[in-house]
């Protein structure tokens, strides 16, 4: 198979999501000499960003955003344990700290902001959820995170945004790391009375505010 | 009498998801993260994993426990006038609801809700004859976190005469909502007879249950208070994209999860919430539409097939944010498809911004939605007396039925006479210069100003206010 060719279903295998596809034809490059680096920026990434260029556009939705995401940590995942190629290390733009708070299960809205933030550039550790605000509060003194992202999808549960600002205040540790705010009864206003510093209302929003407060173009 | 109906599944297509679901319970069983649900499942030789706290439910056990399923019971009120039958045939409407915010009657914007606002719903529930059912409808924001149920509740006992459904989240919580109810009925034992309060459980998916709150529900299973369980998958999220494998796996989750409650105290009411949503292929947010309604119908049939009174959501909040074309539409959608599937309980249409904004004059107008929907339930009468041919004949081609005797004495009882929307010229119309939401708010005032709040016992206020007062020094500090 010639380069271009390959390259191009590479370039599909992310589109349609095709796991297996997608790190076979890995395989098969690495046996015809293609470089990593070569595979990535021409066969994989295109597929990436046409899949993010669709999302904007109302083309793509969100499984389609997933499934990609998938195809290109296998792909990642197989070069590392194939060692053939140092991976161009790719540019962090920030640091991010998600959780969902104490006494909230809920989980999805969380993994689409730790999705999307890392498909922007963010390095995101991920506390799960149900976590007590004691230990966000240790994790930011240990971490020093630029963002700490709260989650909350129940009204019982908001308050405990709340918690973890006004722990963090006592800590004196406020300053040092901007806090986000989301989910489904979260509001801008809400936001703003528990003085966080930012709040977003979807995935997309949380990456457009995540820049914004760290005053990243 | 003939009222139109709606049935989606055929016997055959129950049949399968039934077996089906036997299968899912078989195979995967049901996580319930609680160690009391798991002992109980042992107990009655289920197979139980205590590493994922699951149990695996064989369908002898199910089989056996929907023998013990009551498909009609009693849904007492503290004014025995207002008790009613669940499963008895009629539609009963509940406020249920919960948003943080409320659109202020005078100003009309948005605002986080108060307990001056969850007082105040009370009390157009409570005026308002056509709710059976009080659920507290808003957040009290002002109040501590810790203690906004407790309050919930104690605002329920004090401005509600009507059948109350709630929740418990905390076990601390129990041994104070079981004095309140030692408060208003005499003794807690009471409970069994005179079952004045509905529980709410939510089994999670995929197939899976916060444990804290299946051990909660547990310790009420010697009082026996109806259950209220609703499953609310989202399908392409936490069930399979499918309609129709998110209504199997709801359709397992409520028969494992029923089985728990059954062996825990067999013939304990439960009325299964049906509701599913679909996640939001572009924002990634709940939405529900014609695909929701389409699970929701389907799991009535399944509820009807294992006579179980079951619930719909159809109509209760709008994804519109204002009052409008979209919330009307969306409010009817789901109350006639409701009101067609012949389930027994809808949830009143009361909040907009799909379930986060509290809006009365909403609820206002959900009357209007509630009595039109409801209007074709009662259907039309096919008998000589109401066929009129003999009329029809004697009339021939001479239009003056206006005029006939038939037509004085029973037009009240053929048609619906509009309540809320009036039937004006445009001149009368543009005159009133008043637009509906105007209208509703004006309706609101006017319910909340003539209620007259049925008096409580002064010991059983004392006795509230002291079980409040308590509360709050164990759970609030």
């Amino acid at each position: 198979m010639s380069n271009p060719m390959i390259f191009e279903k590479m370039t599909t295998s992310i589109i349609d999501g095709q796991i297996q596809t997608a790190t076979d034809l890995l395989k098969q490059a690495m046996t015809d000499g293609i470089p990593a680096n070569a595979c990535v920026q021409k066969g994989f990434k295109p597929g990436l960003d046409e899949i993010g260029r669709g999302f904007e556009a109302g083309d793509y939705f969100i499984p389609d955003l997933i499934l990609a995401g998938k195809v290109m940590q296998s792909v990642v995942e197989s070069l590392q344990a194939d060692s053939n190629e140092e991976l161009e290390k790719k540019k962090i733009v920030g640091s991010v700290i998600m959780a969902t708070v104490k006494g909230d299960l809920h989980t999805i809205g969380k993994q689409l902001v730790i999705m999307m933030l890392s498909m922007n550039g963010f390095a995101v550790t991920d506390l799960g959820i149900d976590v007590p605000s004691e230990v966000i509060v240790e994790e930011v003194k240990q971490e020093r995170p630029d963002i700490i992202g709260l989650s909350s999808l129940l009204s019982t549960t908001t308050a405990y945004q709340k918690e973890v600002i006004e722990a963090l205040e006592k800590e004196g540790i406020r300053d040092s790391v901007k806090v986000l705010v989301g989910g489904a009864v979260v509001s801008k206003e809400w936001a703003m009375q528990i003085g966080a510093d930012g709040y977003a209302e979807d995935a997309n929003s949380a990456v457009i505010v995540a820049k914004e407060v760290l005053g990243i173009p | 009498m003939v009222v139109p109906k709606f049935a989606m599944l055929c016997k055959e297509e129950m049949d399968l998801i039934h077996s089906r679901s036997l299968e899912i319970l078989q195979k995967a069983g049901v996580q319930f993260n609680s160690e009391r649900a798991l002992d109980i499942f042992e107990d009655v030789g289920c197979p139980v994993n205590r590493d994922d706290m699951s149990a695996k439910i064989p369908p002898k056990i199910v089989e056996q426990c929907l023998k013990t399923l009551p498909s009609r019971f009693a849904k007492a009120a503290r004014d025995p006038q207002k008790s009613f039958v669940c499963g008895d045939g009629d539609i009963f409407y509940t406020s249920v609801s919960l948003p943080s915010y409320i659109r202020d009657l005078e100003t009309r914007t948005r605002r986080l809700s108060t307990l001056e606002d969850l007082i105040q719903c009370a009390n157009l529930v409570e005026a308002m004859d056509e709710i059976q059912e009080w659920c507290p409808m808003v957040l009290p924001n002002d109040i501590d976190p810790r203690m906004r149920l407790m309050k919930s509740c104690h605002v329920s006992f004090m401005h509600t005469t009507k059948h109350i459904m709630g929740a418990i989240e905390q076990a601390a919580e129990t041994p104070f909502f079981l004095e309140m109810i030692d408060a208003v009925l005499g003794h807690r034992d009471e409970l069994k007879e005179n079952p004045i309060l509905t529980l709410v459980i939510e089994p999670m998916s995929p197939l899976t249950n916060d444990g804290k709150l299946v051990d909660n529900l547990l310790a009420w299973s010697n009082y026996q208070p109806p259950i209220f369980m609703q499953v609310l998958p989202l399908a392409g999220a936490t069930s399979p994209v499918t309609l129709s494998g998110t209504v199997l796996q709801e359709n397992a989750s409520f028969l494992g999860n029923m089985v728990l409650y059954q062996l825990a105290s067999p013939g304990w009411p439960i009325i299964w919430g049906t509701a599913g949503g679909v996640l939001d292929m572009r924002s990634g947010q709940y939405a529900g539409g014609p695909e929701a309604m389409l699970m929701t119908l389907a799991l009535v049939e399944m509820a009807k097939y294992y006579h179980v009174p079951c619930a719909t959501f159809g109509a209760s909040s709008s994804e519109s944010k204002g009052i409008g074309y979209q919330s009307g539409m969306e409010s009817m959608f789901g109350q006639v498809l409701s009101v067609l599937g012949q389930v027994d309980n809808i949830v009143w249409p009361t909040d907009l911004d799909g379930f986060a904004l509290m809006d009365l004059a909403h609820v206002m107008l959900g009357k209007e939605v509630v009595r039109q929907a409801g209007r074709l339930r009662i259907g039309m009468q096919l008998d000589d007396e109401h066929l009129m041919t003999d009329l029809i004949v004697k009339m021939k081609f001479n239009g003056e039925y206006l005029g006939d005797l038939s037509t004085k004495q029973l037009f009240r009882k053929e048609y619906l006479l509009p309540d809320l929307f009036p039937r004006e010229t445009f001149e009368q119309w543009e005159a009133r210069g008043q637009s509906e939401e105007e209208m509703a708010v004006l309706k609101v005032k006017e319910l909340l100003d003539n209620h007259k709040p049925e008096p409580l016992d002064p010991e059983i206020v004392k006795e509230l206010d002291r079980v409040y007062a308590s509360a709050e020094k164990i759970l609030g500090g």
